[in-house]
């Protein structure tokens, strides 16, 4: 067991922590369920992923520049600032559950396939010279 | 929980991060070679400003703050040292809102 694999189970655990706060969010009809839900355990559950996160990333020397790091970061904060504004405006419709779920689903695309400035570099000059990268 | 006492105690931490990212961890890389404050130091500052966002905008929503007052705390909240500025005016609101 090593610290990176630690910190990766914390962010895990974290992760669905805030994917279920999500979901609560929007199957309680309670607004006070909703907030809890969302003031209780999906935003605190960000706070854990972010930090496990900024620790992964000292620990391996990732920039965090690179495009998967700093676009999970943005867009795991847009998806809790639509959780927040759904709950505060008591929005339950399809649209403010996407607007929530979509940055996330982004991020955990962001996280499996890490493209970095180089990668994207190199798809961009393929494309542009018509090669196979 | 009180968002506003939560946002003023974020924007105090997110200020004095700040600060010692400018006073301490720069001055350490730059004139002392050691890049590493920079790295620790601006990772906590990166954190603590997603946090001070997250905890802004919910009490902007909740409290239903004008967009003015929310930018102007965004604004202080970037300005060395500009917390001070943000926590006497946190602390004027919530004293108010204490009051009332």
């Amino acid at each position: 067991v090593t610290y990176s694999r630690v910190l990766l189970l914390i962010k895990l655990v974290a992760v669905l922590g805030y994917a279920g706060g999500l979901v609560a969010a929007f199957v309680s009809s309670a607004p006070a369920e909703r907030k809890r839900a969302v003031h209780h355990i999906a935003s605190p559950a960000l706070v854990v992923v972010w930090l496990s996160g900024v620790l992964l990333t000292l620990e391996q020397s990732v920039p965090f520049t690179e495009p998967w790091i700093a676009g999970g970061l943005v867009l795991s904060l847009v998806s809790q600032l639509a959780l927040v504004h759904s709950v505060t405006r008591d929005l339950q419709s399809r649209g403010a559950f996407f607007a929530a779920a979509l940055p996330l689903a982004a991020v955990l695309y962001l996280m499996i396939f890490r493209p970095t400035w180089d990668s994207l570099r190199a798809d961009s000059r393929a494309v542009t010279t018509g090669a196979t990268p | 929980l009180n968002p506003l006492r939560d946002l003023r105690f974020v924007a105090l931490l997110e200020g004095l991060s700040l600060a010692v990212l400018l006073f301490v961890a720069m001055p350490l890389k730059h004139l002392a070679g050691l890049p590493l404050a920079v790295r620790i130091v601006g990772s906590a500052h990166g954190l603590l400003f997603l946090v001070f966002c997250a905890a802004l905008y919910r009490v902007a929503l909740e409290r239903r703050w004008p967009l003015k007052r929310s930018l102007l705390a965004l604004f202080w909240s970037v300005v060395p040292l500009g917390f001070l500025v943000l926590d006497r005016s946190l602390r004027d609101e919530l004293e108010k809102s204490e009051e009332a």
